[in-house]
């Protein structure tokens, strides 16, 4: 047995100390984390001032084009983000991203627009000053455009703007016109604009889960989304990373010819055994380093009570059983091909079947203990995955007889893979040429 | 070579699907003997070995190597497969002390093992080279060294010369004699028939998964009798066209001209009616080859599976 440990550290070390996976796994990842310090402070840096001329031609809109541009003038990009997500509707945007575009944001490009009448008759005169950066823009009302029942229509406008201009000013000139336009709309009728754009902003709700012991706690709907998500897809990953690296290594000691001066020192058992366990160390260091960025970011944003101890325990035992599910099958295909063109027409049906947790990631988050969570996880190759996705979507916590009675059923099916696996295993590292069909591998099972 | 059996196999049968590999196989391999062996292509050599080392597993019959299976005793065991390779990233003191620690030695061990070897195999200075680097007849001494490296008892070696020059063929031939003097008992299999006739001391032929030759190459020679008579006739001279008993004949330029005798044939005979025919500068009665031999035995078989079965084509 103390071969195995020699077989793990040899893949280890040639897949987790190798330029590329240092590189591709955690160099990029580290510069990602000052990369989103940085970059908005270069997009802040980035935001020119939108300043100049524009002329309306058509219906007056010009006394609300002016007030609503003095107004924004006087307002900062922190404001308007915070009115803006107000108005969203509740969980459409995580404290991450508000943080990110706070940050953004939080130095608005300067304003300073100020509006003027023009005629039908000088819009070709217009059009050459606006090319000539004399003007910002030219701005084309409809005729019926301040009906109050305005038809489709009518109910539009062109904007000729200056060469070079850049899609954020194109917006906030778009953003006033339209503004001034039903500003103008509802002044018409009697009624203030302003009060009506108060009344009509949607009430934010706050959601208090209550715990079977008493007490009670705040329910973040947008970790409820998004939480379980992260968490499967950083699973999916880091095995399917690892049993992929698992896949190509047994095929190049196949190719290779190194299986048999293998075999003369071990057991085809101790060898899959010791590549298995070197690939989970592999496995464990994506997830730790991904898992520990996304922890590390809840730490910053004092949202670190949405990851109980709890819920990392029995993600690292589910993170163990898909594991070694897929490691066993990984190794057992690697082993009955020559190249990876074959082992992919042999693993595409258990990708298909291993597609299936996100496909069914909606679902199963908006209903952890529903009709279709609970049989999914009771089918072994999907027993992990789904798991997954109901400890850590779920405010109505999953009852902990269905987390046991998963995790034996799960580890007893990991049993079960691997000795089916290693069966294969066995004969498959010694064959050559043809890869075997799915009927072949299970007389493989049966072969002395 | 009586005493005590490194290798006893008995009554061995391992079939793949309709092809009967291995058929009823019998044989002891003696504690410090150096045995080739021999056959034509898919004989079984390699599924015999294969059986031996417990890479595979018979059908049915018992194979004991040194005295338990070869899993017991793979520590005990070197082995360089016929198909073999390296890893080719990685760098060859790295390799080779990989596979001494998965043949049981400690890292310290592995280390110097693989140290004395490279020097031994006159692989100086590529300790630090990766595999793929190796010229093929490099890769080839450091596959021969991870199969010596922990020392054992037994070692089982599958076409040990593909791909060496003359020199290293000679410096491999060199260190098999040693290990074999130091009573490691060798085994191995090769095509280069003349090799195994200058290094064994005995000889195991098998063809379609059959023995056919289990003997000393002393009882070998014995059995054998001469069957080929070398004439170099005087200068000028002509040999008759026919002469009875002779089978063919072959050429051998200014050496003169090598007489095949028919089975039924006494030499005495025919070197009589030679000497009577044409004057000769030399005539002498030379011992089959193992390569005769081999072509013997084979095409006699091969006869044989024709005329008991006309219509079916014979395993090679």
């Amino acid at each position: 047995m103390k071969k195995i440990p020699a077989v793990a550290w040899r893949e280890f070390k040639h897949t987790a100390l190798t330029k590329a996976f240092i590189i591709g796994s955690i160099v990029v990842p580290v510069l990602i984390i000052p990369l989103l310090v940085v970059l908005p402070a270069l997009f802040s840096k980035e935001v020119e001032p939108l300043k100049g001329t524009v002329v309306l031609i058509g219906p007056d809109v010009l006394e609300a084009a002016d007030e609503l541009a003095a107004s924004e003038r006087g307002r900062s990009g922190q404001q308007a983000l915070e009115e803006t997500l107000e108005q969203l509707p509740e969980g459409t945007v995580d404290p991450l991203s508000k943080q990110m575009a706070s940050s953004m944001l939080g130095s608005d490009a300067e304003l300073d627009l100020s509006f003027r009448r023009g005629e039908y008759a000088e819009l070709e005169d217009l059009k050459e000053q606006v090319r000539s950066h004399d003007l910002t823009a030219v701005v084309v009302l409809q005729d019926g455009i301040l009906e109050r029942h305005p038809t489709r229509e009518f109910n539009r406008f062109e904007v000729f703007v200056r060469p070079g201009l850049s899609a954020r000013h194109l917006e906030i000139i778009d953003d006033l016109i339209s503004d001034a336009v039903v500003e103008t709309r509802v002044g018409a009728t009697g009624m203030k604009y302003e009060e009506l754009r108060t009344m009509m902003r949607a009430p934010r709700s706050e959601t208090m889960r209550l715990q079977e012991g008493g007490g009670e706690a705040v329910e973040y709907e947008w970790a409820k989304r998004l939480i379980p998500i992260a968490f499967m897809f950083l699973v999916w990953i880091a095995t399917f990373t690892s049993g992929n690296y698992l896949l190509t290594s047994t095929i190049e000691e196949k190719s290779n010819k190194v299986m048999e001066v293998l075999l003369s020192a071990i057991s085809p058992f101790q060898l899959m055994a010791g590549k298995i366990l070197g690939q989970a160390f592999v496995s464990l260091v994506t997830l730790v380093m991904y898992g520990g960025l996304g922890i590390a970011a809840l730490i910053a944003l004092s949202q670190a009570d949405l990851v109980p101890i709890s819920m990392i325990i029995w993600l690292l035992l589910f993170f163990g059983m898909a594991y070694f599910m897929i490691a066993s099958i990984m190794a057992s295909v690697g082993s009955a091909v020559s190249d990876l063109h074959d082992a992919q027409s042999l693993i595409g049906p258990a990708m298909m079947v291993l597609i299936l947790p996100l496909i069914l990631w909606m679902p199963i988050s908006e209903a952890p203990n529903g009709m279709l969570a609970m049989v999914t996880s009771w089918i072994p190759p999907l027993i992990p995955f789904i798991m997954i996705l109901r400890v850590t979507a779920s405010g109505d916590p999953v009852p902990l007889w269905q987390i046991l009675g998963t995790l034996v059923a799960g580890y007893g099916a990991v049993i079960l893979m691997i000795w089916l696996c290693a069966r294969i295993f066995r004969v498959g590292v010694l064959m050559q040429g043809k890869p075997p069909s799915p009927l072949q591998l299970l007389k493989w099972v049966r072969y002395k | 070579m009586a005493g005590e059996a490194t290798i006893s196999l008995r009554d061995v049968n391992k079939q793949f699907g309709n092809v009967h590999a291995v058929r009823d196989l019998s044989l002891d391999v003696h504690k410090g003997s150096l045995i080739g062996f021999l056959g034509p292509n898919g004989a079984g050599k390699s599924t015999t070995i294969r059986m031996i080392m417990s890479i595979i597993y018979p059908d049915s019959g018992s194979i004991d190597v040194l005295g338990d299976s070869a899993l017991a005793a793979k520590d005990r065991i070197g082995y360089l497969p016929e198909e073999r390779g390296l890893y080719r990233k990685m760098r060859v003191a790295e390799y080779l002390h990989y596979i001494g620690r998965l043949k049981g030695l400690p890292r310290s061990s592995a280390r110097s093992a693989a140290k004395y070897w490279l020097d031994r195999m006159e692989l100086v200075k590529v300790e630090r080279k990766r595999c793929e680097e190796l010229s093929k007849g490099m890769q080839q001494k450091v596959q021969f060294i991870a199969s010596i490296l922990h020392e054992p008892d037994l070692l089982i070696l599958d076409e040990p010369f593909s791909g060496l020059d003359p020199v290293n063929a000679e410096l491999l031939n060199e260190v098999i004699r040693d290990l074999n003097a130091q009573g490691r008992t060798i085994i191995f299999s090769t095509h280069v028939l003349h090799q195994a006739e200058q290094l064994c001391d005995s000889i195991l032929l098998i063809d379609r998964g059959e023995k056919i030759l289990d003997d000393t190459m002393e009882g070998i020679r014995s059995t054998f009798n001469p069957r080929t008579i070398e004439v170099e006739p005087v200068m000028g001279q002509q040999l008759p066209v026919t002469i009875e008993g002779v089978e063919r004949r072959s050429n051998q330029g200014d050496e003169g001209v090598e007489l095949h005798l028919r089975p039924d044939t006494d030499p005495q005979d025919v070197m009589r009616s030679i000497l009577g025919a044409c004057p000769v500068r030399s005539i002498r009665l030379r011992r089959p080859t193992l390569d005769e031999i081999f072509v013997m035995l084979v095409r006699d078989r091969k006869h044989e599976a024709r005329e008991e079965h006309p219509a079916e084509g014979v395993l090679s």
